[in-house]
C-alpha cells in the first residue's frame, strides 16, 4: 500500500532519519510515537515530500519513487494520493470553510464547481459543522479549525490520510473533539499514518505503534506489546516519562530548536526549489 | 514702475498650459506601473525560487538600481541604450534610426527599470511574509508550485504588498518630474517655459506643487479603496 524503504534526512549535518523502513498495508492505522526531535515528523513528511528525503524509495499503490530522483509528475503523484492534516492546521486564510475544502476539488481534481460544493457541504456536515461553513478560519476556534482541515484532506478522497500531531496546538478543552472525528476517520478504513503524543488514543485506535528515536525506528508491534510490554529500554524510558515518569514529554530538548532552524533553511518542494547538490 | 512681486493672478492663468502636459506626466506613471509590476514579479519569483545565473543578474539589476541616482538611470538610458542600438547595427547589419526613437521611450525604459526594482523587493517581501504553513497546506492538497502560488500565495501576498506599492507609486508619480532632463514634455518642462518666458518661477511651480499634491492624493486614496477591497472578504461573516 504505502512503503517507505531506507529512507535518509539529514538538516545540515543533523541526521535526521536513518535507515527508515516501513510498509502500511490498506487499511491499515499506524501510530508514530516518540520523544521531540526524533524524527516522527519528518518522517511523516517524506511521504507526501513536503520534506525531501537524501535517499530512499516510496512505493505507494505499486508505483514506486527513488527520492534520489524525483520528478514533478512523482510529486503531485505522492501529493494527489496522501492528504496531511497539520499540527497548526493551515487552512487557507482568505477562504471559507466551504472554500478550503472546495480549493483542491476544483482546482486539483477538476470537479465541476456545483459538484465540489455539494461534497464539501457533506464532508463539513461530517465533522459536525454545517452551521460554520461560511465561516472564515480565524473566526473558528482552534478545534473547529482542524475539523475543517480533516474535512478538506477526506474530500479529496486520499489513499493514505496523515496526521502530523493534530492535537498538539489545541486547548486541552477541544482536544477531546478533534480525537473523536479522528477516530471516526480511523474506523471508515482508510489508510492512515499519525504521529501523536496522545498515548491513550494511540492505544486506542492504531493497529500498529512505531516507536522512533534519535532517527531510526526503535520498536514496532500491536499497541498492547508496545504500551505493556516493550521490550527495548529506550521505549520503555520513553513510555515512563509520558505516562509516569512525572516530567512531561511535551517539554522538548534544546536539540528540538536546532532542528526547526535547519528544516527551515531546507529548499522547498513546493516553490520549486532546487535540492542544493 | 515696479511690477508685482507675487503674482496670484498669474498662477491661475499659467495652469491650464501647464495641465496640459499631465497626459504625459501620467502617462509616464502608469506605462512604467504596468512594466515594473511584470518586471518586479518575475525577477521577484526567479530570486525566490533561486534559479542560477538569473538570480545573480537580477540581484546585480537590483542593486544598481538601488545604488545609483534615477537621474544618472535616465541618461544612461539616453545615452546608453543608442549605442547598443548602433552595435547591433554594426554587427548584424540592420537599419534602425536611433534618431526617430521619441525621448519619452527611454523614459518608459528608464523607469519601468527603476520601479521595477523596488516592485521587486516588494513583491519578494510579501510572498516571504505569508506564513509557511499556507504553502505547505496547497503542496498537500496536490497543488502545483504555479497553482499554490496563484491560487493561496499571491492573494495574500498582495494584501501586504498593496500598502507598500501605494508607497512606491506615489514615489513614481513624484519623481516623473526628472523627465524633462531629457527634453521630455510633461508638467514640469511645461512649468519650465512658463517661467521662463514670464519670470515667474515661484508662481509656476506653486502650481506645480499644487498639481502633484492633487494628484497623489487621490491615487493615494484610490489605493486604500483597494486595500479595504482585498482585505473586505476576511471582515465579519459572509451570509
Amino acid at each position: 500500500m504505502i512503503e517507505l524503504k531506507n529512507v535518509e534526512k539529514y538538516f545540515g549535518a543533523h541526521h535526521v532519519l536513518r535507515d527508515i523502513n516501513l510498509k502500511v498495508e490498506k487499511g491499515e492505522v499506524v501510530a508514530i510515537i516518540g520523544p521531540s526531535g526524533s524524527g516522527k515528523s519528518t518522517l511523516l513528511r517524506c511521504a507526501n515530500y513536503l520534506e525531501m528525503p537524501a535517499e530512499g524509495f516510496i512505493a505507494l499503490n505499486g508505483r514506486t519513487i527513488d527520492f534520489r530522483h524525483v520528478t514533478k509528475h512523482d510529486i503531485l503523484y505522492l501529493t494527489r494520493n496522501t492528504a496531511m492534516v497539520f499540527q497548526q492546521y493551515n487552512l487557507f486564510k482568505n477562504k471559507t470553510a466551504l472554500g478550503n475544502v472546495e480549493e483542491g476539488l476544483v482546482v486539483v481534481q477538476k470537479k465541476d464547481r456545483s459538484v465540489a460544493r455539494a461534497e464539501a457541504l457533506r464532508r463539513l456536515d461530517a465533522v459536525g459543522l454545517t452551521d460554520r461553513v461560511n465561516y472564515y478560519p480565524r473566526q473558528l476556534s482552534g478545534g473547529q479549525q482542524q475539523r475543517v482541515a480533516i474535512a478538506r484532506a477526506l474530500a479529496l478522497n486520499p489513499a493514505v490520510i496523515l496526521f502530523d500531531e493534530p492535537t498538539s496546538a489545541l486547548d486541552p478543552e477541544m482536544v477531546g473533539e478533534v480525537l473523536e472525528v479522528i477516530r471516526g476517520v480511523t474506523e471508515s478504513g482508510i489508510t492512515t499514518l499519525i504521529v501523536t503524543h496522545e498515548m491513550n488514543f494511540a492505544r486506542e485506535v492504531a493497529d500498529r505503534v512505531v516507536f522512533l528515536d534519535d532517527g531510526c525506528i526503535v520498536e514496532e508491534g500491536a499497541p498492547v506489546s508496545i504500551f505493556d510490554n516493550p521490550r527495548n529500554s529506550r521505549t520503555r524510558q520513553f513510555l515512563e516519562r509520558v505516562t509516569g515518569g512525572g516530567r512531561s514529554v511535551l517539554s522538548p530538548p534544546a536539540r528540538e530548536d536546532a532542528t526547526v532552524y535547519e528544516r527551515d533553511r531546507q529548499p522547498r518542494a513546493w516553490l520549486g526549489e532546487e535540492r542544493s547538490a | 514702475m515696479e511690477g508685482k512681486l507675487f503674482d496670484v493672478g498669474f498662477m491661475f492663468r499659467a495652469a491650464p498650459e501647464i495641465l496640459s502636459r499631465l497626459p504625459i506626466t501620467l502617462s509616464i506613471t502608469f506605462v512604467s506601473l504596468f512594466f515594473s509590476l511584470i518586471i518586479g514579479f518575475i525577477t521577484a519569483i526567479a530570486r525566490l525560487r533561486k534559479i542560477p545565473v538569473l538570480t545573480q543578474i537580477f540581484n546585480l539589476y537590483i542593486l544598481y538600481v538601488r545604488g545609483t541616482p534615477l537621474l544618472i538611470q535616465i541618461y544612461m538610458a539616453y545615452y546608453g541604450l543608442p549605442l547598443v542600438l548602433l552595435a547591433i547595427n554594426r554587427e548584424f547589419g540592420t537599419d534602425m534610426n536611433i534618431n526617430s526613437i521619441a525621448p519619452i521611450i527611454f523614459i518608459y525604459i528608464a523607469y519601468s527599470l527603476n520601479e521595477g526594482a523596488y516592485a521587486s523587493e516588494t513583491f519578494r517581501a510579501a510572498i516571504e511574509s505569508v506564513d509557511r504553513g499556507q504553502a505547505e497546506a496547497a503542496h498537500s492538497i496536490g497543488m502545483t508550485p504555479m497553482q499554490a502560488m496563484i491560487r493561496i500565495i499571491m492573494p495574500e501576498a498582495l494584501k501586504v504588498a498593496v500598502p507598500n506599492f501605494g508607497n512606491n507609486l506615489l514615489g513614481l508619480v513624484k519623481n516623473t518630474s526628472l523627465a524633462f532632463s531629457i527634453s521630455v514634455l510633461d508638467i514640469v518642462a511645461a512649468a519650465q517655459v512658463v517661467g521662463s518666458r514670464s519670470f515667474r518661477f515661484c508662481e509656476v511651480y506653486i502650481v506645480l506643487s499644487v498639481i502633484y499634491w492633487v494628484a497623489c492624493g487621490l491615487l493615494t486614496k484610490v489605493v486604500q479603496v483597494v486595500e479595504k477591497s482585498l482585505n473586505a472578504g476576511e471582515r465579519g461573516i459572509a451570509a
